[in-house]
């Protein structure tokens, strides 16, 4: 079974001393909350137990009303890197709980306010990302000494995705990341879903509509219910809302070790995962 | 050692590195040349610089691949001078775990990231850090870099101060609003350009990061008078040194703050030998014309101008009649220095991103650095050998090794770390010492 844990919101050290303990436990994946601006940045949080925690994926949650595109794909694209392949992304697509704006309007879908907006806003800034994780191919950076060349330069591509709330010319300045591009997590009926590697599904109902989507599917177990995980037709398990200390212990010590697999420790998140390999995707003169 | 130099402050010792290619296409470049995206090589730099008792790392930004030079990227893959470049902040957190004195500055363009994210990231990463975070308050130049976040062009120059003096101020309501304990607020702003109404951020350790600026110009060196406690700067020579930092401390109290309280380092690259013949030789291979880093040096200057240097003869004047939608003052002092001679000659022999030429023995050049600092007045260096493609382990060695040790014999540097945080640590005056 695959085991992730999504950590509650805690200040730094306690989330950094509970990822090591999930990674000493053999957990997965380790979801890192962000619930709202007042809560410490998961991305650096996960930067900071990159080393302490050698093993586990880390999955920062990051709303897209939070950055431009281009900062989201660059950070978790240098995360991917930093952890030599472990990074993931938890795509919330929940309506901003803030306002900031510029006198330029391009942050964030500011203005946007209804439901099905948002959900267009947040499309367009996946497909942002998506494309700038793509502009790159494998094997641009040559490092050929004797010609003097890093980087193939007929291998790195303009972006130019124009959408109709994110604007991106591109490329990434960063070569593509170990995965090809982070793995990324989403709740089951978010529209998030359709493009995820990995889906969260809350009751054991949602576990088959999420499947045909043809990713992993994680049942959620909350709380004191994640002691007795029930029997499931997902791949594995999401342990959330715990927030006590003595629960997380009994937890990590006496019902993880039954159900993790040993696995390779340098193994990237997406093998770890079952999942295939990222494609490389973009057609010359699509985009331009 | 002894903690009597009193007479005189102590140099603040910082290095300014990219998150970029090592040495790849030069001696010492190490077994592995693409490994530096796992951030390792960083990491443990940063772990050699608090050997050192060096007070701070600063990490530098930009987000384009350049196409100045020649107009298409290719130039800037063989001189790697801005790209490829990871994403300095989440390797600013790994550092951060992997030291407990280093002083860890973080280069962010107000330009380019919106002001509640910047006030998350650097309050997350004093957090990490416990008090050991610094920002680089940059405002970015480069069009492409517009582009990346939806805008066609960046405003000129002196609208981007106006409106990076605004940004600091919603950023700084943001850090306020987080900072009252169990009653955390809301912060509200209504600025002229930008406006806020969103929860101040999870509490810092300093009451805000150590801000850091680089303003040459006089828009930007009121920008930093105002705001910062650390300003980077290449004035060229000694004399300009004096006046740039003279200047900053004029402005200081004009503003009726404390002139001690803004600290002032000069960028240099330091050249080091065993003998001063051979640091001389390692900077003609290093600066000549022939040299593999002639076109990186030409493509660094089309990145700084935004002129394409590559539409000119390299072996001819640039002609009296160019123009540049670029830095004009750049290409006419150009044209100046080529009157007579070539491009090529020109670029030829010396260094640029330095205010000294330190070439020598770590005693000669320790010589310089403490005679420069006693004529300037103060207040440090900032070590800088990059962008990319050129820092090795081979050349932190011969600085950590070699010149920072003599600095310490000679109660210039600190050879261990004071109390507190990273800004009490940089306004203590007082030399530390554990010997």
């Amino acid at each position: 079974m695959i085991v992730a844990w999504r950590l509650e919101q805690a200040p730094v050290r306690a989330q950094l001393d509970l990822i090591a303990a999930l990674d000493a436990a053999g957990a997965d994946a380790a979801l890192l909350p962000c619930e709202s601006l007042a809560s410490p940045d998961p991305i650096l949080i996960a930067g900071a137990a990159s080393r302490r925690a050698p093993s586990i994926g880390l999955v920062p949650t990051l709303m897209p009303w939070l950055q431009p595109p281009f900062h989201t794909a660059r950070a978790l694209g240098t995360l991917d890197a930093l952890t030599s392949g472990r990074a993931g992304w938890f795509v919330d697509t929940a309506a901003p709980t803030f306002s900031s704006t510029d006198d330029t309007d391009r942050w964030n879908a500011s203005g946007v306010t209804d439901d099905l907006a948002l959900e267009q806003a947040a499309d367009d800034y996946l497909a942002a990302v998506f494309a700038l994780w793509n502009s790159w191919e494998p094997g641009a950076l040559v490092a050929d000494v004797a010609r003097g060349q890093y980087v193939d330069p007929a291998k790195v591509h303009v972006t130019n995705h124009r959408g109709d709330f994110f604007s991106v010319r591109g490329p990434l300045n960063m070569p593509r990341s170990p995965q090809g591009r982070p793995v990324v997590f989403a709740a089951s009926g978010s529209g998030a879903a359709a493009v995820a590697d990995v889906v969260i599904a809350a009751t054991e109902a949602d576990v088959d509509g999420a499947q045909e989507a043809g990713c992993r599917v994680l049942l959620e177990v909350r709380g004191e219910a994640a002691l007795a995980p029930p029997p499931t037709a997902a791949d594995g398990y999401l342990v959330t809302g715990v927030a006590d200390g003595a629960l997380a212990g009994q937890l990590i010590h006496g019902v993880l070790p039954a159900l993790v697999e040993a696995r390779d420790p340098a193994t990237l998140l997406r093998d770890r995962l079952g999942l295939p390999e990222a494609r490389f995707a973009w057609t010359p003169g699509e985009n331009a | 050692m002894s903690l009597d130099s009193t007479a005189r402050r102590r140099m603040i010792l910082g290095w300014f590195v990219n998150y970029m290619p090592t040495a790849w296409n030069r001696p010492w470049a190490g077994p592995n040349v693409t490994g530096w995206t796992d951030g390792q090589f960083y990491i443990d730099m940063a772990r050699a610089l608090e050997r050192s008792s060096i007070d701070l790392i600063m990490l530098e930004d930009s987000s384009v691949v350049p196409e100045n030079f020649g107009g298409t990227m290719e130039a800037e893959f063989k001189a790697t001078v801005k790209a490829p470049k990871h994403d300095p902040l989440p390797l600013a957190a790994a550092i951060a775990a992997a030291t407990t004195s280093l002083g860890i500055v973080t280069t962010m363009s107000t330009s380019l990231y919106p002001p509640h994210r910047i006030a998350q990231l650097q309050a997350t990463l004093d957090q990490l850090s416990d008090g050991r975070a610094g920002w680089n308050v940059v405002t970015s130049f480069e069009d492409l870099a517009a582009r990346n976040i939806g805008l066609d062009t960046l405003w000129e120059h002196d609208e981007r101060y106006a409106r990076a003096d605004e940004y600091l101020r919603a950023v700084s309501s943001l850090w306020r609003a987080g900072a009252v304990p169990d009653a955390r607020g809301r912060a509200v702003f209504e600025g002229r350009s930008f406006a806020l109404d969103a929860p101040g951020t999870t509490p810092l350790v300093q009451r805000r990061p150590v801000l850091c600026q680089a303003g040459g110009s006089s828009s930007g060196m009121d920008f930093a008078a105002k705001w910062a406690d650390l300003i980077v700067s290449v004035p060229s020579g000694i004399d300009a040194m004096k006046a740039y930092r003279d200047g900053i401390r004029r402005r200081a109290e004009a503003a009726g703050t404390d002139p001690d309280a803004t600290k002032v380092l000069y960028m240099v690259t330091p050249i080091l030998g065993e003998s001063v013949a051979e640091a001389e030789d390692k900077e003609a291979r290093m600066y000549s014309a022939e040299g593999d880093n002639f076109l990186r040096r030409l493509v660094q200057l089309s990145n700084i101008a935004e002129i394409d240097f590559a539409e000119y003869d390299l072996d001819a004047p640039i002609p009296e009649d160019a123009t540049t939608n670029g830095a004009q003052s750049i290409l006419e002092g150009m044209k100046k220095m080529t009157r007579g001679s070539s491009l090529r000659e020109a670029m030829s022999g010396k260094g640029e991103s330095t205010s000294l030429r330190l070439v020598g023995t770590p005693e000669s050049v320790a010589d310089e650095m403490e005679a420069a600092i006693d004529q300037v007045g103060g207040d440090g260096f900032l070590l800088f050998h990059g962008g990319g493609g050129l820092i090795s382990r081979h050349y932190l060695d011969d600085v950590l090794d070699g010149l920072v040790p003599e600095l310490q014999r000679r109660g210039l540097a600190q050879s261990g770390y004071g109390p507190g945080t990273f800004h009490d640590r940089l306004t203590n005056d007082t030399l530390r010492s554990t010997t």
